[in-house]
Parts: C-alpha cells; sequence; structure tokens
C-alpha cells in the first residue's frame, strides 16, 4: 500500500483546509446559536469544486478519487463536523445514487445543479417504524398507468425542508420483498408532497432534519432511480459511511489539538495541567484513536478507489472512527473542566455533534451486526 | 499584458508563538517538524492582483521563486490560483542568498524571458521584512518602482496605483513596464478551485540554474551577502500587571497618568 499522498490530494486537502478557517470556522458557532446556516456556504463549497470531487466531468465535475473526498471531508470536519459531513453527504447521497444508477435525463437535470451547490438533494429511507429495519418501510409506490401513485412518510431525513428533490426508498411490490424496493425521484412542489421540519435537536443544529409525507403523489414512471432491490435502493449509503469515517478524523483532530493546548496552558497546583499522569494518559488515549482512526479512514479510501468490496472495512470505519471520536470528545470536554461546557470552545458542539452519526449511516450496533455476520456467516436478524 | 510575479516560501506566520525556535549559535530559525512552508501572504496578493489585471484585460502571468526546499509548493499553488507558467530558480550557488542576491537572480531571469510588461511582488517577506527585494529588482532592471500598492489597474497601457503612505494614500500613474510591490490592504486572495488545483498539478515547471540565466558567481551565495546577521533570539516579554486604584474614578485616573508619564522609555 502506497501511503504517499499524491500532489494533487495535497493540494485539495490544504484548499479544504484554506476554506474551512475562512468561511467556516468564523461562523460555525453562531450558526449552530441561531439552529441555521447561510445556504451560500454550500454555493461557495461548489465554486471551490469541493462537491463534484466524484462527479463526472460531463456535468461539471472533477472525477476524482475516494481519497480525495475523505481528505477533504477530514479537513471541513475539523473546523465543523456536521458540515464536514454535510457536504461529504452531498457526493454520497446527493450525487452518487444519480451518477451510477440515473437515467441521462435525470443525470442532465440534477447533477450540474448538485456540483454548483445550488441544487439539495435528500435521500430518504427511514421511516416513523422502520429504522435499522429497512425492510419494515410502508412507503408504497404502485404502478398506474405511465405513473407510479406514492403513499408513505419519512422522518429524520436530512435536508427535508430544503430539497430541490427527494430520491425515496419505496416498496413496489410487497410480495417481493427486498427485490420490491425502489427509489423513486420526487421533485419539490409534486401535489401530494409536503414536509415538515424536526426541530430543537441535540446535535447538527444547524443543518436541516424533517418528516416528508406522500399522499397519492404521482410522478412519471421515469423517475425511478436505477432498478430494483437492496443495491438499487442502499449501495450508497457505504459512501455516507466511508464519510462519516474520515469525517470522525478531523474531529478527533481538532479536540486533540485544543487538549494539547489548553493543557501546556492551564495552570494548577502550579503546574500545567499537561504535567500530571492521569491528564497524559487522556491525551496519549486521544494520540492512539487518532492514528488508529485515521489510517482506517485512509485505507477505505484507498481500497474504495481499487474497487473492491469494502463492505467490512466500511463497517469497521464507521463503527471504530465514531466511538473514538465520542470517547476523544467527552476527554476533550473533560480536559477542559468547566470552560469545556462553553460554546466558547467548540468541543462541546463536537460531542454533541458526535451522537448523530453514531445513529445514522446504521447504529454502531447494526455495524456490529454486520461484523458479526460477515465473520460468523450468520444473519442475527435473518427473518 | 505580460506579467511576471516574483513569490517566496515562508515559514508560516500563523504558526504558533511555541512552535518558533531558532539556533542561536547558528543564528538560524529551525523550522518546526511537520509544518510546510506556506508562499509569503504579501506575494499571494501580487499573484491575486495578476490574476484581477488578467482577468480585466487578458494577458499571461509567469511567476518565479527562488528555490528552496518548498518551491514546488508554492509554485503549484500560484498556478492553482490560475497563473499560466511558472520557472523555479534553483541552483548551489543561490543558496543563502541575502535580498541583494536574490534580486540580481530575479532581474536575470526576467532579462531571460525578455518580454514582460509588468512586475509584481509583495511588499515584503513574510519572515524576515526585509522588503528590498521588489525594488532591488526594478533598480537592476532599471525600470520605475511603486511599492506598497493597495489598488493597481492598468487603463490604456499606463498604470494608475493608489499605494500606502505614512498618512493615507498616494494615487501615481506611470508607464510600463514597471515593477509594483503589494500591500495587505489589497483585499482577499482567492483560493484555488479544484479545477485550479488540477490543471496546476500537471503542468511542467522547469527549473533554471545559474548557467541558464547567466548569474554573475560574485553577486549570489552567502559571500555575496551585503547583510550579515549578527544575532538571532527570541525577544522574551515580560508582563507586570498592577492594579492602579483611587477613592473615585478621578483619582483613579490622576494616579494613573502619573505612572505613565513616569515610565522611561
Ligand atoms: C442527524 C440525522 C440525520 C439523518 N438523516 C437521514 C437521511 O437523510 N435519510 C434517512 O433515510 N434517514 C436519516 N436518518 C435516520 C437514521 O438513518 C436512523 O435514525 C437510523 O437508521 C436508526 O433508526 P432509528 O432512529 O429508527 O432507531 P432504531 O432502529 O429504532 O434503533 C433504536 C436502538 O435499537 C438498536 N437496534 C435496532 N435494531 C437492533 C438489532 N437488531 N440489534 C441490536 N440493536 C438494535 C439501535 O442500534 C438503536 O440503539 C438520520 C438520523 C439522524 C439522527
Amino acid at each position: 500500500m502506497d501511503l504517499e499522498f499524491t500532489t494533487e490530494q495535497v493540494m485539495f486537502k490544504d484548499m479544504a483546509k484554506e476554506f474551512a478557517i475562512r468561511e467556516v470556522q468564523p461562523y460555525v458557532k453562531q450558526w449552530d446559536r441561531d439552529c441555521k446556516m447561510p445556504h451560500e456556504v454550500f454555493k461557495k463549497l461548489g465554486e471551490q469544486g469541493l462537491l463534484g470531487i466524484k462527479a463526472p466531468v460531463e456535468y461539471g465535475g472533477l472525477d476524482l478519487d475516494w481519497l480525495t473526498l475523505g481528505l477533504v471531508t477530514e479537513q471541513l470536519a475539523y473546523y465543523d463536523f456536521s458540515l464536514g459531513m454535510g457536504s461529504c453527504s452531498r457526493t454520497s447521497l446527493g450525487i452518487m445514487p444519480i451518477a451510477q444508477n440515473g437515467s441521462a435525463e435525470q443525470k442532465k437535470k440534477y447533477l450540474p445543479g448538485m456540483i454548483q451547490g445550488v441544487l439539495t438533494h435528500c435521500f430518504a429511507t427511514v421511516e416513523p417504524d422502520a429504522g435499522s429495519d429497512a425492510m419494515a418501510i410502508k412507503t408504497t409506490a404502485v404502478l398506474d398507468g405511465d405513473e407510479y401513485v406514492i403513499n408513505g412518510n419519512k422522518t429524520w431525513i436530512t435536508n427535508a425542508n430544503l430539497a430541490n428533490y427527494a430520491m425515496v426508498v419505496c416498496q413496489t411490490d410487497k410480495s417481493k420483498g427486498s427485490k420490491g424496493l425502489a427509489v423513486i425521484i420526487v421533485d419539490w412542489g409534486t401535489p401530494g408532497f409536503s414536509r415538515a421540519p424536526i426541530e430543537n435537536k441535540m446535535a447538527f443544529r444547524h443543518h436541516d432534519h424533517g418528516q416528508l409525507f406522500f399522499r397519492d403523489c404521482r410522478v412519471p414512471k421515469t423517475n425511478q432511480l436505477g432498478g430494483f432491490g437492496m443495491r438499487a435502493a442502499f449501495s450508497n449509503v457505504e459512501h455516507t459511511r466511508f464519510g462519516i469515517a474520515c469525517a470522525a478524523v478531523g474531529a478527533i483532530q481538532a479536540c486533540l489539538d485544543l487538549s494539547v493546548k489548553y493543557c501546556q496552558e492551564r495552570i494548577q497546583f502550579k503546574k500545567p495541567i499537561g504535567s500530571f499522569q492521569l491528564v497524559q494518559e487522556k491525551i496519549a488515549d486521544m494520540v492512539i484513536d487518532l492514528e488508529a482512526s485515521r489510517w482506517i479512514a485512509y485505507r477505505l479510501g484507498y481500497l474504495k478507489d481499487k474497487n473492491v468490496n469494502v463492505a467490512k472495512e466500511t463497517s469497521i470505519g464507521k463503527y471504530h472512527n465514531m466511538e473514538a471520536l465520542s470517547r476523544c470528545a467527552k476527554a476533550a470536554v473533560e480536559l477542559h473542566g468547566s470552560y469545556g461546557l462553553s460554546d466558547e470552545y467548540p468541543l462541546e458542539r463536537i460531542y454533541r455533534d458526535c451522537m448523530a452519526p453514531i445513529i445514522y449511516g446504521g447504529t454502531a450496533h447494526v455495524h456490529k451486526l454486520v461484523l458479526g455476520r460477515l465473520e460468523l456467516g450468520i444473519d442475527s436478524v435473518s427473518r | 499584458m505580460e506579467i511576471i510575479v516574483c513569490i517566496k516560501p515562508v515559514l508560516d506566520p500563523d504558526l504558533p508563538p511555541a512552535k518558533f525556535t531558532v539556533d542561536g549559535k547558528k543564528n538560524e530559525v529551525i523550522p518546526p517538524e511537520g509544518v510546510p512552508f506556506v508562499m509569503s501572504p504579501y506575494d499571494a496578493l501580487a499573484v491575486e492582483a495578476a490574476l484581477r489585471i488578467k482577468e480585466a484585460q487578458g494577458g499571461k502571468i509567469t511567476v518565479l521563486t527562488q528555490g528552496t526546499k518548498y518551491a514546488e509548493e508554492i509554485m503549484r499553488k500560484a498556478l492553482a490560483m490560475g497563473a499560466d507558467e511558472g520557472v523555479i530558480l534553483s541552483d548551489p550557488a543561490f543558496e543563502d542568498s541575502d535580498g541583494f542576491g536574490t534580486a540580481h537572480v530575479l532581474a536575470q531571469t526576467v532579462k531571460k524571458i525578455g518580454k514582460f510588461d509588468l512586475i509584481l511582488c509583495g511588499r515584503q517577506a513574510a519572515d524576515w521584512d526585509a522588503g528590498v527585494v521588489g525594488s532591488l529588482i526594478a533598480e537592476y532592471l532599471n525600470i520605475p518602482v511603486v511599492i506598497r500598492a493597495k489598488s493597481i489597474e492598468v487603463l490604456d497601457g499606463v498604470l494608475k496605483i493608489e499605494r500606502i503612505s505614512t498618512n493615507g494614500s498616494e494615487v501615481f500613474e506611470l508607464g510600463l513596464p514597471a515593477l509594483v510591490t503589494l500591500s495587505s490592504e489589497m483585499g482577499q486572495v482567492r483560493i484555488p478551485s479544484g479545477w485550479g488545483i488540477i490543471s496546476a498539478a500537471k503542468k511542467q515547471v522547469p527549473k533554471w540554474g545559474a548557467t541558464d540565466i547567466g548569474t554573475d558567481p560574485s553577486q549570489t551565495g552567502a559571500a555575496a551577502a551585503v547583510n550579515r546577521l549578527v544575532k538571532l533570539y527570541v525577544p522574551v516579554y515580560e508582563r507586570k500587571c498592577e492594579m492602579v486604584t483611587g477613592k473615585d474614578p478621578a483619582e483613579a485616573a490622576a494616579r494613573l497618568t502619573e505612572k505613565i508619564l513616569a515610565i522611561k522609555p
């Protein structure tokens, strides 16, 4: 495995860092307080080319490697974990489903705007009674002539209230089980499609989440994205999990950097608190978590670029790096004493925000079940 | 419009002070490990100014940097921002040149390139802050120079420059070719875009040595240095806090005034 980054990868990493220092760091505290952020930020990310890293050149993208996207996500996440994720998800769940499964018309209609950051997507799987158990989804899409008629509710959907189009996972034929699943694109404004925000959240406060409601919502049959079955519906979630693993690295690095500085400067018992062995142990644990997470994430990117099956590595990366981040965020808040609780430092925000991707992208439990299944050959939830 | 921009790699000026150390015996800064050098921020302004001129009226931007370890990185960044070409000046004979030696190398390079209308530099390098290279290049090339520009425009072949002065600004007009050094008041420098990076990573950047540009060996390198560094050290700042009180704010203010006046510079 070649551990050297290319000139281009290093330049993208530096560029993302420069962008975040200028466009994110000065504002993120206020965004979090206000529970909103300007959409302009995504347009600026688009102008930088950061939303088109994996998108085809013919639609304005850059068609680069996963590792570059991972490095960029890490840098953005260093300054705002949730924005690192928000930005990466625009590729993983906004652009990739269409770039990989979309028709020529769908690509033409959605990809340029997504790459420029002027269009917003949402990808809706989860329902009030179907979270980890994706097979339990009740939203139906019934073919009626040349149209699908969609009925059902989705919840906890990122960008629900900002999306120009929703990619909705529907059951087209219950008797076929998972083979009946399909993703159908529904543009905002289609009659029968409404939405509502979810407010007062613990984490990712300046990002939009909400519910989607479909009541006899009719869309042309050609709005179906790709074919049928689990792969058509969920193959791109894997990319989000890679993004989570990389964003965690950036946030852990932020926890460590802030903690090191504080422990060198904060004097108690006439010494910097960094001179106490119990404090040093916490720093050492963070260093180990950071290194392990970093190489798990980079190797995952490297393997994705080789186009090999990364189901196992993806679950390891998503699970391990989020657990590592939650340990490091807790340690960092603790090391800052009472100041760790103030939003004058970004640590309390990281501590809250890290709970979001412990739950989404497949919960920590679910990834352990995946790893157990892959190793044992026994599916714990087989019906 | 043929524009030449001179850039220099420097230790990141945003480096936390704790990471800045010097070797007092060798009179050298010890670069902290793992912290890459950056394009001197004033030089980045010069690149930005060149790009704005090019956007307004077309032309070609060639970037020059004298080859230290990080020359390649900062050159790629300038190309990613939108510069067309770059040349790295690299030769053992150039090492440890002072501002005079560097200006000689850069002026010789400009002579070799031959065709130019405008040379842009930063007002000073953000490491030593000497601010002489720009003016010296102009001197060696015998062209007019304006330093510390805040804005720069080219109208019908005439340069219009607003430059920072001690108590305001001055507006100059001058003919081409000329050399201008840029100051921070010019505004924000663009961040390279992804497309810029892809194109910059592919570009060939030639390296020219002493024989390519015909430098005079007696004018470059440590031996030719006009300046001699006597002592390099990190100054120690001492802070003492004394609370000045009084029975009312007026008395406290009067005592404070007395104390300030008593401080001998
Ligand atoms: C910030 C945020 C953004 C989101 N964005 C989106 C989005 O854009 N699109 C979308 O479709 N969804 C989205 N979600 C929803 C997310 O995918 C689900 O919350 C997640 O899949 C878990 O489902 P659930 O919340 O219903 O929890 P449940 O599945 O009900 O789980 C509750 C608990 O039970 C555990 N559990 C469940 N089953 C098992 C089992 N078999 N064995 C052991 N433990 C188990 C879980 O691990 C968890 O601890 C988002 C969620 C959040 C928090």
